[in-house]
């Protein structure tokens, strides 16, 4: 009967250059989580430079200040393009769409590997960039010229042989991206099972899609911007040089018409996480599935139109601040809609607290946090006092760790046992989720505070600034280095849960979270090809507590 | 549940897999030029005088015949896909290579009218008309090139596959690709050229 596969193919190709759209995935997701332990490892360098400025840093040495920079600018890349992007859409995008569509493969398996080894590339050259000379770029994330655009001041060319890295880092992980972007479009729209409607997709489906149709739309001004930058470092041609009748705030436009909606591709995949997982452990269907649709439509068209709220204080129009202080607070009630949404699933639901369920709803409470704060600094009028302090840092920490990490370890450990074929330790998965969200909110609460003080960001010791070092200002300092250094330990509790499951958890059953959608209908782990013979969908993705039914779910290919 | 064959006869999808992969392709670069474009704009509108009086003027006339000449290799890929849709594959065969030919010189006349400025010393470091001169048009260019490389490709062995229908789809992106590259080129023209 399996036509679809004649040849096996041997270790290398199952396991390493593999075109399966399952092993792409894992190859991605354990890329991101091995990166995120290298972002985090800096975190917790420069957190013990600000707590106790000028010590000896334990399994470090002395920092100084060019590597604070590098540190910090790293940090941002790596954590945002190297662990959230991906693991939330190009990892669980490539495990979960062929199967939650009914196929057997991407349309374009060939390309899909090769995705991989191109994002693979990208990290070979950014953490290959830390040991030239000079060291990794210092520039920020953000890349701001002049700072990032130093060829033009005269510097000789291999001293910014860090920055030129990390461009063509950032511009091969796009490349890759993109290949992966193709893939998950085409095979989404082209290849669902017979009977899988749009409106009976699960949502997380149609979160990838705005996710990458977003992506696709909002990469290309960036790619432009650092083209230029990168002629601007190499042939010295101006674009950002005010002197030869350039505009480095160009760039900032440039950056940020991408750099926005970006927050939007990491949002989404990871809002769709949780919805599946809230739906699947509330026993309840998803609350209002079209109003989270269209809500996420309307958010992912408003992500293009929100993008100077990065800039209020670099001189633009008052006129043009009003404009997008009004669109950024109105990007926030679709994602307003999305989370009550949530909740209503949640509401006289029979709610089972697994580790993933956990996950998905501390995601959602800690997010709530960074998504109020972001209201405040979406007014200008607040964001030119709070610009640039921490409490911009503990709000875009309370939007991101909740999305990435929270969202991102739910989907882990839900999908764990349909692609690895073995559970992970409940016990332990409680204890590493409560260790996280206690650490994290003590780690990021003190930042606001210090924002507030008047504690601004990048910079490397405060023992310059009398006001700043104030006895309970240091102190929260420390509070905030200390829990980072908790919650940085209490993901050695994930990676001993994720090995001893991975080596001897008991094997895993086929649906063991009695959930709806088409994956679970398979073999834990799905065999190459998933499905033998092709599923027929006959109903949308969560009739959980149907009237009349014996069992409490409704699986989509049961007649 | 349902068996394979029945499976694929259920899955004609309203656009092809490649061709849909190509449109995803060509909306990344339209926003990639938008961006250029847009920057462009804006950094022109902080001068009083543009082009920069002591800069070297830009023939437009010159690259109208030039521009003439791409815009007829439009109509012969169309032509292209016209036969091969109608499994002509020789017919095909001579329009793809009319339209490599034509491209080929416009690339290469682009590249002579480069040699030429640059000797009149427009550089990208000679200022910013210089310098967004060379990145947009440089970038239409880099793009023509790959489209030619795509050409060739489609004469060497997208023609000479076995499938019909393969052979179809192949010419059928193929034509998606130049068309953009060509339709792309009159905006930038009147933008950089003559605006």
């Amino acid at each position: 009967m399996s036509t679809h596969h004649a040849a096996k193919p041997g270790f290398l190709g199952r396991y390493v250059f593999s075109t399966d759209h399952k092993v792409i995935g894992l190859q991605y997701l354990i890329t991101g989580v091995l990166m995120a332990f290298i972002g985090g490892y800096l975190a917790y360098v420069f957190r013990m430079q600000l707590a106790f400025p000028g010590n000896s840093i334990p399994g470090f040495g002395e920092l100084v200040p060019q590597q604070y920079n590098t540190f910090v600018t790293m940090h941002g890349t790596i954590m945002i393009f190297w662990v959230a992007m991906p693991v939330l859409l190009a990892g669980f995008g490539n495990l979960l769409i062929p199967l939650m569509v009914g196929t057997e493969d991407m349309a374009f398996p060939t390309l899909n590997m090769l995705s991989y080894w191109v994002f693979f590339l990208s990290t070979v050259v950014l953490l290959g960039s830390f040991f030239v000379p000079g060291s990794a770029f210092a520039g920020g994330w953000t890349a701001y010229p002049p700072l990032s655009a130093d060829g033009y001041v005269g510097t000789p060319f291999w001293d910014g042989l860090g920055g030129h890295l990390w461009i063509l880092a950032v511009a091969l992980e796009f490349v890759a991206f993109l290949m992966g972007g193709i893939n998950f479009l085409v095979t989404t729209i082209n290849m669902r099972a017979p009977g899988m409607k749009w409106r009976r997709m699960p949502i997380i489906l149609w979160m990838l899609v705005i996710a990458v149709l977003t992506f696709v739309f909002a990469v290309g001004p960036l790619i432009a911007g650092a083209v230029m930058l990168l002629l601007d470092r190499t042939l010295h041609t101006g674009f950002y040089n005010p002197a030869a009748g350039g505009d480095p705030i160009l760039f900032q436009h440039l950056f940020w018409f991408f750099g926005h909606p970006e927050v939007y591709v990491l949002l989404l995949p990871s809002l769709g996480i949780i919805c599946e997982i809230i739906s699947v452990f509330s026993r309840k269907p998803l609350f209002g599935y079209r109003a989270i649709l269209y809500s996420t439509i309307v958010a992912g068209v408003l992500s293009f139109v929100v993008w100077a709220h990065h800039q209020f204080i670099a001189g633009i129009d008052p006129r043009m601040s009003s404009f997008f202080s009004i669109t950024t607070i109105m990007i926030s009630i679709p994602f307003a809609i999305v989370i009550f949404a949530c909740i209503a699933t949640l509401w006289r639901g029979s709610i089972r607290l697994t580790t993933p369920m956990l996950f998905a709803l501390g995601a959602i409470a800690e997010f709530l946090i960074g998504g109020v704060t972001g209201i405040y600094l979406g007014s200008s009028a607040l964001d030119i006092y709070a610009h640039d302090t921490y409490f911009v840092v503990a709000h875009f920490h309370y939007t991101l760790i909740p999305v990435v990490f929270f969202g991102g370890l739910a989907g882990i450990y839900f999908w764990f046992p349909k692609f690895v074929g073995r559970t992970t330790n409940e016990l332990l998965g409680k204890v590493h989720f409560w260790l996280t969200t206690i650490s994290f909110n003590c780690a990021f609460l003190p930042l606001f505070i210090l924002g507030i003080a008047g504690q601004h960001r990048r910079v490397f010791d405060y023992s310059a600034f009398p006001s700043l070092m104030a006895g309970e200002l240091t102190m929260l300092r420390q509070i905030a280095t200390y829990a980072v250094i908790v919650m940085l330990a209490a993901q050695i509790l994930f990676v001993v849960n994720v090995v001893i499951s991975f080596l001897r958890g008991p094997k895993a059953e086929n649906n063991p979270w009695q959930a709806n959608t088409l994956e679970w209908s398979v073999a834990s782990p799905p065999p190459h090809g998933n499905f033998d013979p092709y599923p027929a969908v006959y109903r949308g993705a969560y009739e959980y507590s149907a009237p009349g039914r014996s069992e409490d779910w409704w699986p989509q290919d049961a007649p | 549940m349902i068996a394979t064959s029945e499976r694929e006869a259920q899955q004609t999808p309203v656009v092809d897999n490649a061709i849909l992969a190509m449109l995803i392709v060509l909306a990344g670069e339209v926003m990639f030029f938008t961006g250029m474009i847009s920057a462009y704009m804006v950094s022109r509108a902080g001068f009083e005088v543009w082009p920069p009086p002591d800069q070297p003027r830009l023939s437009i006339s010159r690259t109208a015949l030039n521009t003439a000449l791409l815009l007829l290799s439009a109509p012969t890929m169309l032509l292209a896909v016209r036969a091969v849709g109608r499994d002509r594959r020789r017919a095909a065969l001579m329009w793809v290579l009319l339209t490599l030919l034509l491209g080929t010189f416009f690339v290469i006349m682009q590249g002579l009218e480069w040699v030429r400025l640059i000797g009149f010393g427009l550089t990208t470091t000679s200022g910013l008309y210089g310098a967004f001169f060379y990145l947009i048009v440089g970038a239409h260019g880099l793009h023509a090139i790959i489209g030619l490389i795509i050409l060739f490709t489609a004469i060497t062995v997208g023609l000479r596959t076995a499938s019909d229908a393969s052979c179809r789809r192949f010419v059928r992106v193929t034509a998606l690709y130049w068309i953009f590259v060509v339709a792309l080129w009159p905006i930038l023209y009147t933008i950089v050229y003559v605006l």
